[in-house]
């Protein structure tokens, strides 16, 4: 079952600056139990994309297209209906733990509110619940009265997942869920969100530059650049037959591949190059790139690139 | 270059408590003049703990530093301006490093106000020089730190260290606030001005993926002892410690090898 689904899905900012296309024309869905990873460098729009689903962007945001969540258009959903949604069914896991949880409420606290206001548990049964969910995840028993200070950057994070498991929510939605962590405690929480993954068959939709991670989270990959999907595919479609330049240059650019750097820098998403966004620093670019920007091109019934090679 | 011998540094775990933590235990080793070494170890191994005392931060409790063969333990030369030259230090954090409220040019002309005895002049044609050599441009200059990306700042905070010709450069986790492809950018820049300059760089990360791309020989930490020390590649092909085996194998690599490793 289609669980979400974006069409045409656009998201602009109002600024000084001008409008800011933080998110164009993007095509993309999720199923039941599938992982789908967005990956993309800073400012290209994919934390914005995460933050429309759960409709938690400041006000000066105007949203064009379709958002669906099963049958409901979550752009024009009222404030209302979207609180219910929020934590009950769709559930975040922030970027930053530290700022994400309340440094004046134990971990344990933070979870017991929660199930309290969606699941209508009682006082009693609720703390019963948070104590099993945050054991679940990894965080040893004596320590889940602890405060988000007390806590190292792993178990932080672990007590972030935690939250998002609260409500068995049947997507989850992870915001760069290994940022700032140690090789070895990425691995453990990776295998974490495997395990949630695989064992409860939830559909994830996570946010990451880590090619690593995703590779090893991913049912299916979305690059994202300068607001737009350059190219999406399986992970296997991405990793081993790359076709985008940038897709490409990306992986090339991975310290365990040499390190190669792209040429150039990403443009600013207020004043978008002509045509295909990603022209300036492509080595292939032609005449017609810089006219106008292309259509997304089907390889594979999976894999889809925007690029004019595909076409030819 | 560089000579660190038996260095501990030990801190007071609390106030109240005499009892003391020992971050750094009996380390040594030593860096050639134009080498790249790297410490590699994860968050509490006490790496960041022997940049800032060779950048005199902070005093170790035994050992010496030695830096061209001087001493700089409790040593005057170390407060005089020849020796923060000589020595810099690129921190992890950019947003640290510049002054929120200095426009980027005040901050870039800082370190030549104080080193440097050149007009105003030739101090900005300088400066320029060195942005467009990290691919920024002067028009940067008239902005503000918030008004720019991390990756943005990182290399201006990279061109603010270089612009001196440092002799030594301490990079603590220089491009963890990086994405792949601006850290791709950044460190092929730090490799050309290395190889430009002769310059002596430590390198202290826990990515050992890139301590292999960037560093001629390396040195494995854990829990403030060395366990492992060599060339970068016999380091990485042929780990000798149960430690650095388990480092490596930690690493996801972007391919589908990930996906074996995390299988649960």
């Amino acid at each position: 079952m289609r669980l979400i689904e974006g069409r045409n899905l656009k998201v602009y900012f109002d600024s000084d600056a001008g409008k800011v296309h933080a998110v164009d024309n993007v095509n993309f869905h999720i199923d039941e139990g599938e992982n789908l990873v967005f990956i993309g460098e800073t400012g290209s729009g994919k934390t914005v994309l995460g933050m429309t689903i759960m409709r938690l962007l400041p006000t000066n945001v105007y949203y064009e297209g379709e958002l669906y969540f099963k049958d409901k258009n979550l752009i024009k959903a009222t404030e209302k209906e979207m609180e219910g949604l929020r934590g009950r069914e769709l559930a975040i896991i922030m970027q930053n733990p530290l700022t994400a949880l309340n440094p004046c409420m134990s971990i344990k606290k933070h979870l017991v509110q929660v199930l309290q206001k969606h699941k209508g548990m009682d006082k009693k049964s609720a703390s019963d619940r948070a104590a099993e969910i945050l054991v679940e995840t990894g965080i040893p028993e004596d320590q889940i009265d602890y405060y988000a200070h007390q806590l190292s950057g792993g178990l932080r994070q672990r007590a972030l997942i935690a939250l998002g498991l609260a409500c068995d929510s049947e997507i989850l939605i992870a915001d760069e869920p290994t940022k700032g962590l140690d090789v070895t405690v990425q691995l453990q929480v990776v295998k974490l969100l495997r395990k949630i993954s695989d064992n409860k068959k939830k559909a994830m939709f996570i946010i990451t530059h880590d090619l690593g991670v995703a590779a090893a989270l991913a049912d299916r990959i979305a690059i994202m650049y300068c607001g737009r999907i350059l190219e999406s595919g399986t992970v296997k479609e991405i990793f081993e037959s790359p076709f985008h330049p940038y897709t490409k240059g990306l992986i090339a650019a991975h310290p365990s591949r040499g390190l190669n750097p792209i040429q150039g820098y990403s443009a600013s998403l207020v004043n978008l190059p002509e045509g295909c966004v990603f022209c300036p620093r492509c080595d292939h670019a032609t005449a017609k790139c810089r006219e106008s920007e292309p259509e997304e091109f089907d390889l594979t019934e999976t894999h889809k690139v925007r690029c004019y090679l595909a076409g030819s | 270059m560089l000579e660190v011998n038996n260095v501990t540094k030990k801190f007071k775990s609390s106030f109240f408590n005499k009892k003391m933590f020992t971050a750094v235990d009996n380390v040594s080793f030593h860096i050639n003049e134009g080498e790249s070494f790297g410490i590699i170890g994860e968050s509490g191994s006490g790496k960041s703990t022997i940049g800032k005392m060779i950048i005199n931060l902070y005093t170790p409790n035994e050992g010496e530093i030695k830096i061209n063969g001087k001493n700089i333990i409790k040593n005057k030369f170390t407060k005089t301006l020849e020796f923060k030259k000589q020595v810099q230090m690129i921190f992890q954090e950019p947003d640290g490093v510049f002054d929120p409220k200095w426009k980027i040019k005040k901050s870039m002309l800082e370190p030549y106000n104080i080193h440097t005895k050149l007009s105003h002049d030739e101090k900005m044609k300088k400066i320029i020089h060195w942005l467009e050599i990290v691919g920024l441009s002067k028009e940067h200059l008239d902005r503000y730190p918030f008004e720019l990306s991390g990756g943005q700042l990182q290399r201006l905070s990279f061109a603010r260290v270089l612009m001196l010709e440092p002799k030594l450069i301490i990079a603590d986790e220089p491009t963890s606030s990086l994405d792949v492809s601006v850290q791709a950018q950044v460190l092929t820049l730090m490799r050309e001005i290395q190889q430009r300059l002769n310059l002596t760089i430590l390198y202290v990360t826990h990515d050992l993926y890139l301590a292999r791309q960037m560093c001629d020989r390396i040195a494995v930490m854990q829990k403030g002892k060395f366990v492992e020390q060599g060339r970068s590649d016999e380091v990485f092909d042929n780990p000798k410690e149960d430690y650095t085996k388990r480092l490596i194998n930690a690493q996801l690599p972007p391919d589908m090898s990930s996906k074996e490793k995390t299988a649960v």
